[in-house]
């Protein structure tokens, strides 16, 4: 029995990072109806922009929670200049092109990120400096570490940053309404362009928060660390119903669960195997995902 | 309304909604043997929806349809075309990367392919399949004077033109019951009376029924034998066209409620 | 009949012209070879059919695999021991080999008609994903097989592929698909891609249409598959990720897509291409990228833009 509950903890922790990642994919998507392959690049962005914090402004000296709250502010910064100058110059001319030729422009940005961090950063993992000592408390049964017990806080805290702007702020019901309709929106006087980019930079971030956390939880990190969590998140929101902000994190829970129940009870080689069954399930039964409503499409 | 034995089309109290929203209640229409019905209504009263519940796009959540006798509701489209039903949509939607002659060859062809491996072997009797394509369709477009424009794009077409196209494409599929979606659309009066021409004339040469969905009233009361009015989803009033234009519900319909 | 003139042309330049060449050129030409055949047979799915494929190498997987498996588990053996004369040798190495390819090429259309069934429902975004999911559920699955080799990778795959072998499956490949286009087949697959919902009610059995192209793509996939195992002699699923299908959708896409004569020159090129940029090996990838960004924001209809290479065009210059 504690071994189920600690299974569970660990897998809302990972959870919780995939929640954070797939969060971008589902409001871009949202707004965009286009699959940003490249945001899983970004996440590893963040993660080397904390790692380059620690060594160049840091100094390589330890600064505690608050030398991580500015590295994460700092990547967060990185990576959110990142989402809108990609948007800016890739994605904004292909806003009425072929479907296919945006999802392939965002596969090859995804692949220029992931090359060109091989090649600045080289490719050789690095070891993520550990902001924080890392300790456990044990509660009970169970047994949490602080770094998870920091992934769930900054999680919670940057979704409920989250649900603060989209449902209370002018920019929240712009992008909700554009998500809605782009020429309604336009007609009503909403800048598109400026809600899409807000959009681009509000997922980067989140990202960028994601990379951080898994460069406190994995402390190894390399250019093509975005692509399987980046795949999975992606999968996590379709899980949830891409389009739909309580489904993304509804969704990278039940990922996190998942993979680590998988990982746990059956084996460590099917850890990525069960991201696809997920992903081909979800299409072939309910492709509009678990919070999405089944519609039936107008003519 | 002359009625033998078994309607053509028969929708019999029929159902629909999207989500929560009803979009057809009730609605029970009939289209005869060789009849040319009109569907009028204000916009978003549910029009191309009967279209769509008719081709196999929805099913029905209520009531039946049926073609000729037979229960046609629950079909998938394609099915449903092959039994005789054939439609033009209100946006035009040709295949505008194939050729005038393409559009409506695919449509002829596609109870009659050939198996497979004799038109990639490019065998004898394929050639000949494909000459007696390229006739049949020709003579299609010959009633439609289309010929001199068999080899271009479709999309490359005047408006005019590509209403026309789909009109003959449509009628490429042998159907017994052909329903027109708003056909004139766009078109100036002189377009307009060749089509009523051209409507009338296909009624009569090939011996389908004709349902139609029209704005233009002119075009309604000129060729329209019986009139049928759906207003918010359902059916408000039906009967020949002198009859509906007086009938103080449709006028309402179109209008709003008369402020006394 | 020109099948026939074009495969006594191959071995012609197989027997005489090919020995005589540069090994690495000739290793160069086969690889054109095979990314032709897997160009033309994806163009079918995703440039005329219009079906946003994009897990190609999950059916190359496998069709490497199992004609890699049955040459060396079942055909070798038994050639080699009981084959005495070269020449006796020779052609049963060529039958087997033809055995072996075709299996593959089976494999890689089975699986194509089992993931295509369900997941040609879906359309847009969600087929490419449901495509991109399929084709590395196949991967995980040959990794985790013991008789392939799993993680290890698969080896002492025989050397049966020749240039007459690769050009031959593609020159079949590229008359065949251009023969399913011309045809009623062609044009009501073409009507699909343009207004699926129109063709459906048109009469078009959508759903068989996308699935013939489907199966056929998957087909020669698992050829080509085959073909590359019984080259290089060694596999490894990492040679047909995610990557490979995106490589391959990028021949398509970049020599204009529904066009055959713009796979055939994108497949060329790009084969091609990385060859001179070794110079900068490192750099590859990145510009390889980059420019695959640019094309698509300048020119997303790619080289040919859909159209044919005609002879005509060089004769209207003529008469001009």
């Amino acid at each position: 029995m504690e071994q189920f509950v600690q299974q569970v903890i660990n897998g809302v922790s990972l959870g919780a990072i995939y929640a954070l990642i797939a969060l971008g994919y589902t409001m871009v998507y949202g707004i965009l109806r286009l699959i940003n392959f490249a945001h899983g690049d970004v996440y590893m962005v963040g993660a080397f922009a904390g790692y380059y914090c620690f060594h160049w402004f840091y100094g390589g000296a330890n600064y505690g929670l608050a030398g991580l709250l500015a590295a994460l502010a700092f990547a967060m910064a990185v990576c959110g200049l990142l989402g809108y100058v990609i948007e800016r110059f890739a994605y904004s001319r292909l806003r009425k092109a072929a479907r296919l030729n945006a999802l392939i422009t965002a596969i090859g940005i995804s692949l220029l990120l992931e090359n060109l961090g091989q090649l600045i950063f080289g490719a050789d993992p690095k070891d993520f400096p550990a902001f924080v000592e890392r300790t456990t408390i044990t509660v009970g049964i169970v047994t949490i570490s602080n770094i998870q017990l920091i992934v769930l806080i900054t999680t919670v805290v940057l979704t409920l940053g989250l649900q603060y702007i989209v449902h209370r702020t002018k920019m929240g019901t712009a992008m909700r309404a554009v998500s809605f309709s782009h020429d309604a929106a336009g007609l009503m006087g909403i800048n598109i362009g400026r809600v899409i980019s807000f959009t681009f930079v509000l997922g980067s971030m989140l990202a960028a928060a994601a990379g951080i956390l898994v460069g406190l939880y994995n402390p190894k990190i390399e250019p093509l660390m975005g692509i399987m969590p980046g795949l999975k998140a992606f999968v996590a929101a379709v899980l949830g119903g891409i389009g739909n902000i309580p489904g993304a994190i509804l969704g990278g829970l039940i990922m996190g669960v998942a993979e680590t129940f998988t990982v746990g009870y059956l084996s460590s080689t099917y850890r990525d195997a069960i991201t696809f069954v997920i992903l081909v399930a979800v299409l072939l039964f309910r492709p509009t995902g678990l919070l999405g409503t089944p519609q039936r499409t107008k003519f | 309304m002359n009625q033998k034995a078994v309607p053509v089309l028969d929708i019999d109290n029929v159902c629909l909604s999207f989500g929560g929203l009803r979009a057809i209640k009730n609605v029970t229409l009939r289209v005869g043997d060789r009849e040319l019905v009109g569907l009028i209504g204000p916009n978003g009263a549910g029009k191309t929806t009967v279209f769509n519940l008719t081709t196999g796009v929805y099913a029905p959540d209520e009531g039946r349809i049926a073609l000729k006798g037979e229960t046609i509701s629950g079909l998938r489209p394609h099915i449903i075309n092959r039994r005789g039903i054939a439609r033009t949509f209100q946006n035009i939607r040709l295949w505008g990367e194939l050729t005038v002659i393409d559009n409506v060859r695919a449509a002829l062809a596609r109870t009659t392919t050939l198996p497979l491996w004799q038109a990639v072997m490019r065998t004898r009797r394929n050639t000949q399949f494909e000459k007696d394509l390229t006739e049949r369709a020709r003579a299609l477009l010959a009633n439609f004077d289309l010929v001199r424009f068999e080899d271009e794009r479709a999309r490359n077409l005047p408006y005019g033109e590509q209403r026309r196209l789909e009109i003959a494409r449509a009628l490429a599929t042998d159907p017994a019951l052909l329903l027109l979606d708003e056909p004139a659309a766009g078109m100036n009066t002189g377009e307009k009376t060749h089509l009523m021409d051209l409507i009338q004339r296909l009624q009569q040469d090939r011996h389908i029924s004709v349902l139609l969905i029209e704005h233009d009233m002119k075009v309604v009361m000129g060729i329209c034998e019986r009139v049928a009015v759906l207003d918010y989803g359902e059916k408000i009033a039906e009967g020949r066209p002198e009859e509906i234009q007086k009938d103080p519900r449709v006028i309402e319909a179109y209008l709003g409620a008369p402020t006394h | 009949m020109w099948l026939g003139v074009y495969l006594v042309i191959l071995l012609g330049i197989g027997q005489f012209l090919i020995p005589q060449m540069n090994p690495y050129h000739v290793q160069i030409l086969i690889f054109i070879g095979i990314n032709i055949t897997l160009a033309v047979s994806l163009n079918l799915v995703l440039g005329m059919a219009g079906q946003f494929s994009i897990g190609h190498a999950g059916f190359m997987a496998l069709g490497a695999y199992t004609s890699a498996a049955l040459s060396h588990y079942v055909f070798e053996p038994a050639i080699s021991s009981w084959m005495g004369s070269s020449v006796a040798y020779g052609i049963a190495q060529n039958a087997a080999f033809a055995a072996s390819l075709l299996s593959g090429g089976l494999m890689a259309a089975l699986a194509g008609l089992a993931v295509g069934i369900p997941t040609l429902r879906l359309r847009g975004d969600y087929l490419a994903i449901a495509t991109l999911g399929m084709g590395e559920i196949i991967r995980v699955i040959i990794l985790n097989t013991e008789f392939v080799g799993a993680a290890r990778g698969f080896t002492d795959i025989p050397r049966w592929t020749s240039f007459t072998w690769v050009f031959f499956v593609t020159g079949v490949c590229v008359l065949l698909v251009r023969n399913l286009i011309g045809s009623a087949s062609g044009r009501a697959l073409v009507a699909v891609r343009e207004d699926e919902d129109a063709a459906a009610a048109m009469g078009i059995d959508t759903t068989y249409f996308k699935v013939l192209a489907f199966v056929i793509g998957a087909f020669f996939a698992g050829m080509a598959g085959g073909l590359q195992a019984h080259y290089i002699q060694y596999l490894h699923t990492n040679s047909f990720t995610f990557l490979r299908s995106i490589e391959i959708v990028v021949f398509v896409v970049l020599g204009g897509s529904g066009s055959i004569t713009g796979s055939i020159v994108a497949a060329t090129v790009l084969t091609i291409l990385p060859e001179f940029l070794r110079v900068a090996q490192s750099w590859r990838m990145v510009i390889y990228s980059a420019l695959l960004v640019v094309m698509m924001l300048t020119r997303p209809q790619g080289l040919m833009g859909g159209n044919e290479f005609k002879w005509r065009w060089f004769l209207r210059r003529k008469t001009a």
